[in-house]
């Protein structure tokens, strides 16, 4: 009853404010129109410049860079390439990424399997679960100039088998946390970025 | 004594006037109504329409590129103009083929003066070249009144004059006014989007940018209080 009267009272409002509303909407389709006709001048001009009215803003760039910065430093670590979980292990020690009993394989040497830094898994290991993207086959990676970058372009547990850490200054950019999840029967490790114990 | 006469002629009506008033108040009360509930749905459209803003500007905000109301503002008028145009594209050259079409119609038929609305084709209904031979009209400046209260009100339907009928000449009006109508309720709708987002654009740059102790409690605060603003920065 109570919204009856209260539809009641608000038709009664915007039968007595329909004018101004009106006067209001037209005002401002007028305005609109001139919008309009000024994008449209604006629209070939930049057209004659080899530009577009719906470029990219600055600002949309801006943020596009930002928010690829954070996407890779947020990116999941390739899964281990053996299939035994419990070998899969990664136990990073402080900020150390040097791994313990992990990726253990007939060739317990994983640097004997890295040529040129191209991993062929197929080669190396059995049970593989895991096809190796493609941008592991690049070379010329230098774990430590890269660590010192915000972008990573490679999973750096697998960088860790490239180089043995020989001390923590390639890791001062690199304060995240480390979070071991198991999925099915590969392991993923996520590295969440920001979260800092003394905080 | 004037008021007294007034008063009498109140008391004296007849059932079937009050009929009449009571009918009349509730058809009054439900138009008022209807008025308030389309109202309602328009602002609930519009309240929808402004979301846009928040889908640009989106990205923008939450990184930080834009960091203050000033600048919010000038973004997003930029980008709430850009979709205007994007929008209002489609309603506008709608009405350039309508009027394009209007155009061959002159040309083809060479009669530049004709009426592409109201012609119905007077008096006997046979031809006409408006859109107007596809309606019922009615005769309402002859038609039969009464007067109530001292208002003239009608008393009865008057008589039609043109009941819809297809006239070939009338070809041109069955494609422009159709097409025109289209695009002038269109281009109202992509008006109406574009000034439910300026009030949104206002609305977000105050939410967002400025500062309110309205729910800050330093009591709370310095207890460590999950709930208090502090904590939520």
């Amino acid at each position: 009853m109570i919204s009856f009267f209260k539809s009641l009272g608000r038709g009664i409002l915007y039968v007595v404010g329909l004018p101004f509303l009106l006067a209001f909407v037209a005002i401002y389709a007028v305005f609109s129109f001139f919008i309009i006709a000024f994008m449209f001048f604006k629209a070939v001009v930049l057209f004659f410049m080899g530009r577009s009215l719906f470029d990219e803003l600055e600002e949309d760039k801006k943020a596009k860079e930002v928010l690829a910065n954070i996407a890779n430093r947020n990116q999941p670590v390739a899964p281990n390439y053996v299939g035994n979980a419990a070998m899969n292990q990664v136990m990073p020690q402080s900020n150390n990424y040097q791994p313990q009993n992990a990726y253990v394989s007939q060739n317990n040497n994983p640097e004997q399997n890295i040529q040129n830094n191209n991993y062929n898994q197929s080669q190396n290991y059995q049970n593989q679960t895991y096809n190796e993207p493609q941008n592991y086959q690049s070379n010329n990676y230098d774990q430590t100039q890269n660590l010192q970058n915000e972008v990573h372009d490679e999973p750096r547990i697998q960088d860790a088998y490239k180089k043995p850490i020989e001390n923590n200054q390639s890791l001062n950019n690199f304060e995240q946390d480390v979070q071991i999840h198991e999925q099915d029967d590969s392991t993923v490790i996520n590295i969440e970025a920001g979260d800092d114990e003394d905080e | 004594m004037m008021k007294m006469n007034n008063l009498i002629s109140l008391i004296a009506l007849s059932e079937n006037d009050k009929r009449i008033i009571i009918a009349l108040v509730i058809v009054f009360v439900l138009l008022f109504v209807l008025i308030g509930l389309i109202g309602m749905l328009v602002t609930k459209i519009m309240k929808q329409q402004g979301k846009a803003i928040d889908r640009l500007m989106h990205d923008i905000v939450v990184t930080g590129v834009v960091s203050d109301k000033k600048h919010f503002k000038k973004v997003a008028k930029k980008k709430s103009w850009r979709y205007l145009y994007k929008q209002a594209r489609i309603p506008i050259i709608i009405a350039l083929v309508a009027t394009l079409f209007l155009l061959i119609y002159y040309l083809a038929s060479g009669n530049w003066d004709a009426n592409i609305f109201g012609d119905w084709g007077a008096p006997d209904g046979e031809g006409g070249k408006g859109f107007a031979t596809l309606l019922f009209l009615w005769d309402f400046e002859n038609c039969p009144t009464t007067q109530i209260f001292g208002i003239t009100v009608i008393s009865d339907w008057p008589a039609l004059l043109n009941s819809p009928h297809f006239s070939v000449d009338a070809w041109g009006s069955y494609i422009f006014v159709p097409l025109i109508i289209t695009s002038i309720i269109w281009f109202f709708i992509v008006v109406q989007a574009f000034i439910a987002r300026s009030f949104r654009i206002r609305k977000l740059a105050a939410q967002i940018y400025d500062k309110s102790l309205d729910d800050y409690n330093q009591t709370k605060a310095l207890l460590g209080d999950n709930n208090s603003n502090l904590n939520n920065h």
